[in-house]
């Protein structure tokens, strides 16, 4: 079996991961500050968001919350902020784990603007330009989940910052697999996942909320620190409470500090590279349409697909049953992206690789994809022309 | 073709609005049976792939298999589910 659906999820974990996540569950329980049990471990909380802040670019790791996911991270901000005469700006490519907050906000949903990205899935930079001085905030995902368009978000964060806005970026497309510079970009809130390019389990992230910015927490509950103070100030609040996901934090630290280990830079050329192959051998086959960055503009591990005559979800069917291939197709969650890029109500065939991902895979892909095209393209047996 | 199960799908493909079911047979799909689904809609039959792929597809189903398998996959829009029975009782028929 072939697995090119890292998007979704990284597949497989390394040994390191899986080795800290039963470790961890085996070894004697730590109290998470709020028993007298010293295990001689240290703070695995701590220590993971050391971890993550070195991968983030982010020196504030005690601003850094974890939560289940990018989803939990996205609505912790999105709706614990404040937004009363605010503008919340969106870009075009999100997923709906920032578009469905927003979208079930109440009271919100005449201040939110979509910024439009182009036919590749890059944010039009103009767009930003218009953006009136005000107050609210700018989301953009670093890297597009459909079409691996990596975005400039150095620049977008300048443009923002200028305009007197919060720049919120949606890392969890990009973490692990492309440099993230968390600080230089000047980003208020990091929102990341850790089950993909960080390699750790799945129900595993976080958000980084830089120091000043206190969204009203989604949950309560106890946290083992002043547990006689029933309700928190403005601004004085806790965003971990309950008891963690402990051996998950500790085999997602165990991902990070392997991606670190490895590098990131390093990761990101080795899949360009890839990236690269596969789209020198899909760019030749018949009846087929890429979508997203050309060759020589910045791509993430994403690319996306469609083959004339073939719904994406009959083509990744295609690819399962007779190739054994794992892809995904479909909206992959972000469903105002389509419009822009012209892919339909059916979505794309979206193919994401990983650092381990094999050139072979690769060009057994390839090779299915042309056997299908010429299937398609020699099919006698047919009653409508597509 | 005498179909002895019919279950959901796991595949997920409600994103597009679209409910799955597979319609599992007493027998391996043999090309004869893949003509019945002909006259449903669209058909489109892939002969020279290793599993031979066909589909047939109309305003709101989707049905796709390979030769040889012991099931298909239909697939509807929530509000027209009525076709799942309706396709059951014609292939029973046939």
């Amino acid at each position: 079996m072939i697995y090119l659906n890292h998007a979704a999820t990284s597949w497989p974990k390394p040994q390191c991961v899986v080795d800290a996540l039963i470790r961890y569950t085996q070894a004697v329980p730590e109290g998470q500050g709020r028993s007298s049990l010293g295990t001689g471990r240290g703070d695995i909380l701590q220590e993971c968001r050391e971890s993550l802040g070195r991968l983030l670019g982010v020196k504030e790791t005690e601003r850094i919350f974890l939560t289940s996911g990018a989803t939990e991270g996205a609505n912790l901000v999105l709706r614990g902020m404040d937004w009363r005469d605010c503008r919340i700006y969106v870009a075009q490519t999100e997923h709906n784990c920032i578009l469905r907050p927003l979208w079930n906000l109440p009271g919100i949903l005449d201040r939110v603007r979509i910024l439009p990205c182009d036919g590749k899935g890059f944010l039009k930079l103009s767009a930003l330009q218009e953006i009136p001085q005000g107050k609210g905030a700018v989301i953009v995902s670093h890297c597009s989940n459909v079409t691996g368009a990596v975005q400039p978000m150095a620049d977008i964060s300048e443009y923002v910052r200028k305009k007197g806005y919060f720049f919120i970026g949606d890392v969890s497309q990009s973490l692990g697999c492309i440099p993230v510079c968390g600080d230089e970009w000047g980003a208020d809130v990091l929102i990341f996942t850790g089950h993909k390019g960080l390699l750790g389990p799945q129900g595993t992230g976080g958000v980084y909320i830089r120091d000043g910015l206190t969204p009203a927490p989604l949950k309560y509950g106890g946290t083992g620190r002043e547990s006689g103070r029933l309700a928190y100030r403005p601004g004085e609040y806790e965003y971990e409470p309950g008891t963690q996901n402990l051996p998950g934090i500790a085999a997602l630290k165990a991902g990070a500090d392997y991606v670190y280990g490895i590098g990131v830079e390093q990761i990101y050329r080795k899949e360009q590279e890839d990236m690269e192959r596969l789209f020198l051998g899909l760019e030749r086959a018949d009846g087929f349409c890429l979508f997203g960055p050309g060759r020589e503009e910045p791509r993430g591990p994403v690319l996306s697909f469609e083959m004339n005559g073939l719904r994406p979800a009959d083509l990744s069917y295609i690819l399962r049953e007779n190739y054994e291939i794992l892809v995904r197709d479909g909206l992959h969650c972000a469903p105002l992206i389509h419009e822009a890029i012209g892919s339909g109500k059916d979505g794309t065939l979206r193919v994401s690789i990983s650092y381990g991902t094999k050139k072979e895979e690769l060009d057994a892909l390839t090779e299915a994809v042309r056997e299908i095209g010429g299937a398609l393209s020699h099919a006698c047996d047919r009653s409508t022309a597509f | 073709m005498r179909v002895t199960e019919v279950r959901p799908s796991e595949e997920v493909c409600h994103e597009a609005g679209w409910f799955a079911w597979d319609f599992y047979l007493e027998k391996p799909l043999t090309e004869e049976d893949i003509g019945r689904f002909r006259p449903l809609g669209s058909f489109l039959y892939l002969s020279s792939l290793k599993k031979p792929f066909f589909k047939s597809e109309g305003e709101y189903f989707h049905i796709k298999g390979i030769r040889g398998e012991d099931h298909f996959r239909a697939a509807v829009h929530a509000q027209h589910t009525d076709f799942l029975n309706m396709l059951r009782e014609r292939l029973e028929d046939t």
